[in-house]
């Protein structure tokens, strides 16, 4: 296969698995003047971990924030469950079963670990996920979670985020560059966590900075340049020329060949 | 190289024990274009200010045209010849572009009035911005801050010239516009440093790339060879890739939980 | 002796001013908004009990029922719709809407009333009674007025420490964004949050209106420059702190006026003045360092 693979290809291969659970359709961001996405389409299936790659600057975050209604586009839809929400504020979205966790924890840094899992499950659906389990899944949560979530590490901090969204019981998982700031053992322990999550049932869009770490984990990628979509496909699809030319926006742009021969 | 114009020796700057640049040594020469990439919180807009004097120095020692300027503050290096742009382009915007580009030829640059107007012209001719002189700068485009910022930059009449993400979110005719105003301050003899994430921008006109990671770098020569570089490929796109790249394919993605930790 | 008893009659005075300061401190801990009006409210509210009396006759004390909650609802609906339009603009914006709101208040109230001091009757004699323990005096009133704040400071610490609401109040006072992923409507939660801050602040002004004399112009002349400072000294962000700034501020004023009969405000000010010099933080701070 050469260039990068258009949506309907790539949605043909999927359409097996029934309706897309989320998806955006030909989204136009802008940051003040500046534009941040270019008539975005993407769609995301029922149990899919459909990951978002790019450069710092491609707009990465700002798609997964405009999907989770902190950022209205300039133009287009976004979808769940087929009908549009493109109007609807985040505490709705949340409502429907959309949880971001967001870029940086963005954990309530004054409030215990438990607490925070608690306001988490406030406005929660019905659902397997509740702040028990939670605690089953991270061990030491339980015993230390009188702890103020400001004192705990980055890693920490991160699965406690993570704790906070999946206590709402989502249907869809949004996770923003999960990695920032975290020692790679770290990374791969909390990515380690996916299977459980996607086992209840949950689907999962990630934002991911991490190129590698993001082919490992998912099940879909779709790499941004500039705003606009490079590349879409299953990793087993696509050679390591083609993601690292979508990457730079460079034709040709290593001595390698598409099939990575020599460097 | 000849006399270098800017000259970085073991510069080191910690933010308690954080380090946001580790023991660099960088030498660029006059009339220079180099490019610098990297991944955010790598350290490259905290090397601009190591350089333009936003910054407060560390460790180390850094000289631009022959004198040491470590100890100068970011005004005084501006009159010696160093300027720069901002990543957010923040105009005055009561005052029109011809009057945003004087202030910084007379501010910036130190010029007294008979000089500071040519100056602020010439910057204006150079960007392709004459022809929006009297246009107050709260009305301008995106494209059109973007110049008018590199015109306030180059009313101080830099020897070197420090451009910081300047061609982020721009259409393509517009990012080839402004490559070309790059290239043609370059002819003019001004020594360029441009950091940017859009890649192709910097690869049509920089004669040599750096890629700045962690605070280090970790790759600089010829554009091409240093993004084939491993150590540069892994910084952007993680082990796997790289090491596919350099011969073999990417695995299929195993469910993490068969993967055991290195 | 006569300084114990300044001392015990500003700890007293403490409470009553804790209760003025609390609206105040959660408005901005919570939806970041100084709200000048602040002072005007408690006013506001005293004069409005006295209508209440004057119209339905109920005992005293009832009007505090009455009058109360109204105003905790007055907070819920200003908020949704004047300041939270403000706070879509910007600081400056909120900061003059409740400036305006503290003009449009006064005036009405000096439109409707008169410029004359206006005291609610306590007609029972308890309330003006007073006891001795030795050779100090302690009347009635005030030491009910303090029970009642303290009582209201623990109530609302204990309701932000362990409610639902509360909670979710400590939340967006963090992380407004960080809620809203969670599922909270954060305009809902700070209509609360200024509903518990008008509410309180009337208590206070009513209080107030029993144990002194309300004219229009009270509250920004008086009230919201000894809420600001009981703030300040106490710290942000506790209501301890508040409790405590409170007292600071009235003790100092009755050892000012013990040492000079006019320099009771004054004594108070200098005490504000000097923490703010030597710990802007506030005597107690917030979090513990991390």
């Amino acid at each position: 296969m050469s260039g990068p693979q258009g949506a309907g290809e790539a949605a043909g291969e999927r359409q097996g698995t029934g309706a897309p659970l989320l998806e955006v359709r030909d989204l136009v961001v802008h940051h003040g003047q500046l534009r941040a996405l270019d008539a975005i389409s993407l769609r995301v299936f029922p149990g899919e971990v459909y990951a978002i790659i790019g450069a710092n600057g491609a707009g990465k975050s700002t798609l997964l924030r405009t999907i989770a209604g902190l950022h209205r586009p300039t133009a287009g839809s976004v979808l769940f469950d087929g009908t549009d929400v493109t109007g609807l504020r985040p505490e709705r979205r949340a409502g429907r079963g959309i949880v971001m966790v967001p870029e940086g924890r963005r954990l309530f840094e004054s409030l215990s670990v438990e607490e925070n899992l608690q306001v988490g499950a406030t406005f929660a659906r019905q659902g397997p996920w509740t702040i028990e389990r939670v605690y089953e899944m991270f061990g030491w949560m339980r015993e230390r979670r009188k702890q103020l979530s400001g004192q705990l590490s980055g890693g920490e901090q991160q699965t406690v985020a993570i704790g906070r969204a999946l206590v709402a019981n989502p249907r869809v998982l949004l996770l923003d560059e999960l990695s920032l700031g975290l020692a790679p053992v770290v990374v791969q322990r909390i990515y380690g966590m996916l299977p459980q999550i996607l086992a209840t049932g949950l689907t999962v869009l990630l934002v991911e900075q991490d190129v590698s770490q993001a082919l490992r984990v998912a099940s879909h990628i779709h790499c941004l340049l500039e705003g606009r979509t490079t590349l879409e496909g299953r990793p087993a699809d696509v050679t390591a020329g083609q993601v690292e030319a979508a990457y730079f926006g460079l034709a040709g742009a290593a001595p390698a060949g598409p099939h990575g021969e020599g460097s | 190289m000849t006399d270098p114009l800017l000259a970085l020796d073991h510069v080191t700057k910690r933010f308690g024990r954080v380090v946001i640049a580790e023991d660099l040594s960088l030498a660029v020469g006059p009339g220079d274009v180099v490019g610098i990439v990297g991944p955010n919180g790598a350290g490259k807009t905290s090397l601009f200010g190591l350089i333009s004097g936003d910054l407060p120095p560390g460790a180390g020692e850094i000289r631009f045209a022959g004198r040491t300027v470590t100890k100068l503050d970011a005004a005084a290096r501006s009159r010696l010849g160093i300027g720069r742009t901002y990543q957010v382009p923040r105009p005055f915007g009561d005052m029109t572009v011809f009057e945003n580009v004087l202030v910084a030829a007379q501010q910036g640059g130190g010029l007294r009035r008979r000089a500071s107007y040519p100056a602020a012209v010439g910057a204006l001719e150079r960007t392709g911005m004459a022809g929006q002189a009297n246009v107050p700068a709260e009305r301008l485009g995106l494209l059109q801050r973007k110049r008018l910022e590199l015109a306030r930059a180059l009313a101080t009449q830099p020897a070197l010239l420090l451009l910081d993400e300047v061609a982020g979110g721009l259409t393509d005719p517009e990012v080839a516009q402004l490559v070309e105003i790059v290239r043609g301050v370059n002819a003019e003899g001004t020594t360029v440093i441009w950091i940017e994430h859009v890649v192709r921008a910097l690869t049509a006109v920089v004669s040599r790339l750096i890629c700045l990671a962690g605070g280090k770098f970790v790759g600089d020569g010829e554009p091409a060879a240093v993004l084939a570089e491993p150590a540069v490929r892994e910084v952007f796109l993680g082990t796997e890739v790289t090491a596919a790249l350099a011969g073999g394919s990417l695995e299929a993605p195993a469910p993490d939980g068969e993967r055991s930790e290195p | 002796m006569a300084w114990v008893n300044a001392v015990i009659q500003g700890v007293l005075a403490g409470g009553l001013y804790a209760l003025f300061a609390c609206g105040l401190s959660l408005m901005f801990g919570v939806m970041k908004v100084v709200n000048l009006a602040h002072g005007d409210l408690a006013v506001l509210a005293g004069y409005f009990a006295i209508g209440v009396i004057a119209v339905t006759h109920v005992p005293v004390l009832w009007s505090f029922v009455i009058v109360v909650p109204l105003m905790a609802v007055l907070g819920y609906l200003v908020q949704r719709t004047i300041l939270q339009g403000a706070l879509d603009r910007s600081v400056l914006t909120t900061l003059m809407v409740t400036f305006g709101l503290s003009v449009v208040i006064e005036n009405g109230l000096l439109q409707f009333e008169t410029a004359n001091t206006r005291g609610i009757g306590t007609d029972l004699a308890l309330l003006t009674d007073s006891f001795s323990v030795g050779s100090i005096q302690i009347g009635y009133l005030p030491l009910l007025i303090f029970v009642v704040a303290v009582v209201v400071l623990l109530g609302l610490q204990y309701f932000l420490s362990g409610s639902r609401y509360g909670r979710l109040i400590r939340a967006v006072a963090d992380d407004k964004e960080a809620a809203q992923l969670a599922g909270a409507d954060y305009r809902h939660v700070f209509g609360i949050a200024a509903a518990i801050a008008f509410g309180t602040v009337a208590l206070a002004g009513i209080a107030y209106g029993m144990s002194s004399q309300l004219d229009p112009t009270a509250g920004t002349d008086t009230i919201l420059l000894f809420a600001f400072a009981a703030v300040v000294i106490g710290g942000l962000g506790s209501l301890w702190g508040t409790l405590l700034g409170g007292v600071v501020l009235g003790v100092a004023q009755q050892i000012g006026a013990q040492i000079n009969i006019s320099d009771e405000v004054l004594a108070g000010y200098i005490v504000f003045l000097a923490i703010l010099v030597l710990r802007p933080q506030g005597l107690i701070s917030r979090r513990a360092p991390s």
